[in-house]
């Protein structure tokens, strides 16, 4: 038999009264110094699991409460289910190990969960809400950034044609797929690509690369491999997943603060962003070395962009959307 | 305990950093391999480290929600919660709809979260509750902020007011209402203070910047790239800092103001007397100390946080509680809490 000091709260009341509480295995009884208070069958009462420092507590069905005085008891046979992880939770060596395994759990949720369900996501959206979404960025991108090109008519029409020929020799479904000439001297010379085939390139850029030019093939190469690899969409289902992970095992933990918390999920979307670069980088490597283009001209093209634009420095690469230009470059000329 | 005018009964909280240390990291652990499902647990054991370690006169607080209640509430948040992500990043216009269903669902989740976190909380086997009703929240948590919009936010003192007004003064305590007397003036006036402590970080900050570019222009050292991200980097440091100050500036001064002016008739009154410059440095040391110890400290700052509040809070007793009977039936629902926690309209009861 075990006996426990305690307080034990009358049934929806606030009286309570110093008790003696026996378990004999079967039957809880109270003893308040000779009279008996109330005897209960082990099904009638729940000895709440134990969190530690917390003191024993048992739950009585009618509402009564009882609570040890004494924070070290901890209730003994059938009530044991309840202490596992108040074990685990003052044992030492289980909470180092629970300090190493958490970094490393994140990590590979990170690096290895959240790419499969991106490529999930991105498999089983329907083609129509891609098309949305691209409409709909290309109208943002009008309103905002993009002005009329003012390219010659001639070179425009000469430049899609060669548009239309590289896509009919890479693309899978060449029939999606339309180059957009825009004027942007906020965005500078630069081409994006667009989740369901709209590829935006700005005249500064072919103005730097040149319009019948190698190089800039080589850059439409790489926005190509953006949409053949679905990356667009991929990017929207990893930020989507990455602020759901966020938000439930962070959930509770407020005193980081929320500028911290979004500047680390801003940082580990740059850091999907960057391998989907480097993913296009390989793509326009790939089908250049089989088209009879020149085999450097994406290295040439990165250069030429790099020494008009300058480059960052090695800190703020965490929060670059793009690897390294000289990275690229050199695993350019490596093939 | 008999008689009209007793003493004042101190708060007390008795937890320690190194035990709760144990069980954050333990939970975290199992919230973080479990991809975010223990985090129910989690929750649940971490305030009942919390309440059971409060203690007024002897006895302590119970939070009483089961993990299953927060499990439930939290799947049908967080589906909610990427339905909102997918439909509204694949059609601009299901924010209009999501917009009507915030407007009119927050009153309903307002009321839902704050009565759950109440009726969650017993002290002495007797049960906090909340009367709060869907016309009141949407008139203090949706008709009132949009003055905001009318008045370029001057109203927001003004509007705060209410919104606590309506949560304390719905709160009540074994059948017994709570009267939260709150001044529009001292909600002014705080954030008068509020603005000028934000005036002069700004100032603060410009006088950082200058500093920093004139040592780091000097002598340019752009070998690392040192130069670039280091003002990057203290200029979020310093930003969170000014928030954190910012913060604890309003807690402090409103939790005294409405602490010092609630009474629940025949029951008790309540004093909070949080010196503001002392809260203030230990927010911010505490925000440093997690930031520098990358999250490792968090338990202790928790622990810190906790017993610094208590020991600045008491209770004026009126009336014998032992008498007192708990008047809560009802079982709540968690989703209303969570859905608020995981939209970030939660309202804090500390």
């Amino acid at each position: 038999m075990t006996t426990v000091t305690g307080t034990y709260y009358f049934p929806h009341s606030a009286k309570s009264c110093q008790v003696q509480l026996e378990l004999d295995g079967q039957q809880v009884t109270l003893v308040t110094g000779e009279e008996c208070l109330r005897t209960d069958h082990y099904a009638d009462v729940e000895f709440i699991s134990s969190v530690p420092g917390v003191n024993a507590e048992l739950q009585f069905a009618d509402g009564g409460y009882f609570v040890a005085t004494d924070d070290t008891f901890r209730w003994p046979s059938r009530g044991r289910k309840g202490q596992r992880l108040s074990k685990l939770e003052s044992n030492r060596g289980v909470i180092g190990f629970a300090l190493l395994l958490t970094p490393i759990a994140l990590w590979a949720i990170y690096r290895f969960l959240i790419p499969v369900m991106a490529t999930q996501v991105a498999t089983s959206v329907p083609t129509e809400v891609v098309e949305q979404v691209d409409r709909q960025a290309l109208s943002l991108l009008r309103n905002k950034w993009l002005a009329d090109s003012q390219i010659l008519q001639v070179q425009q029409t000469a430049l899609r044609q060669r548009f239309r020929q590289l896509v009919k020799q890479v693309a899978t479904n060449p029939e999606r797929y339309r180059l957009y000439l825009a004027d942007s001297p906020s965005l500078g010379a630069n081409a994006l690509a667009l989740p369901a085939g709209s590829v935006v390139a700005t005249d500064q850029l072919v103005q730097q690369l040149g319009a019948n030019s190698d190089e800039l093939m080589a850059v439409l190469l790489h926005e190509i491999g953006h949409v053949e690899q679905q990356h667009g969409i991929k990017m929207m289902a990893q930020s989507t997943s990455i602020a759901i992970v966020v938000a439930a095992i962070m959930g509770d933990v407020q005193i980081v603060g929320d500028l911290l918390l979004g500047a680390g999920t801003i940082m580990l979307d740059q850091a999907f962003s960057r391998d989907m670069e480097r993913q296009a980088d390989a793509f326009a490597r790939q089908h250049l070395a089989a088209l009879p283009l020149a085999n450097d001209a994406l290295s040439k093209a990165l250069g030429t962009m790099m020494a008009e634009r300058g480059e960052s420095s090695a800190w703020t690469q965490y929060l670059s959307s793009h690897p390294p230009t000289e990275e690229r470059i050199n695993d350019a000329n490596e093939h | 305990m008999q008689g009209e005018q007793q003493a004042t009964l101190p708060v007390t909280f008795t937890g320690n950093s190194k035990e709760f240390f144990g069980i954050w990291v333990v939970n975290v652990c199992l919230s973080v391999i479990t991809l975010g499902v223990y985090s129910a647990w989690a929750k649940v054991r971490t305030y009942r480290y919390f309440y059971s370690h409060t203690l007024i006169d002897g006895h302590c607080f119970r939070y009483l929600a089961t993990p299953m209640q927060i499990l439930i509430g939290r799947a049908i948040a967080l589906a909610v919660f990427a339905c909102y992500l997918l439909t509204t990043s694949f059609f601009a216009q299901a924010s209009v709809v999501w917009v009507g269903l915030f407007i009119f669902g927050s009153p309903w989740l307002i009321n839902k979260s704050v009565g759950f976190g109440l009726r969650m909380t017993s002290y002495r086997n007797v049960r906090f509750n909340f009367h709060g009703s869907y016309g009141d929240a949407f008139l203090f948590f949706t008709a009132l902020p949009l003055t905001l919009f009318l008045t370029l936010g001057l109203t927001y003192p003004w509007v705060k007011r209410h919104m606590d007004g309506f949560i304390y003064s719905h709160t009540s305590f074994a059948g017994k209402h709570n009267d939260a007397q709150l001044r529009t003036t001292e909600y002014y006036w705080t954030f008068l203070v509020l603005a000028g402590s934000a005036l002069l970080m700004g100032l603060l900050m410009v006088l950082l910047t200058v500093l920093v570019s004139a040592v780091f222009y000097t002598e340019s050292t752009s070998v690392s790239g040192v130069d670039k991200i280091l003002p990057f980097v203290v200029g979020l440091l310093f930003n969170l800092l000014a928030l954190t100050t910012l913060r604890a500036i309003l807690q402090a001064r409103i939790r005294n103001h409405i602490y010092n002016n609630s009474r629940i008739a025949e029951l008790s009154q309540f004093r909070s007397a949080i010196p503001v410059h002392g809260f203030v440095a230990l927010m911010v040391t505490n925000a440093l100390a997690v930031i520098f110890s990358l999250g490792l400290a968090y338990p202790w700052a928790k622990v810190r946080k906790a017993r610094y509040l208590c020991a600045c809070t008491y209770v004026l007793p009126e009336a014998d509680w032992e008498s007192l009977q708990d008047e809560t039936t009802e079982a709540s629902s968690a989703l209303a809490e969570e859905a608020a926690g995981l939209f970030d309209v939660e309202i804090g009861l500390t």
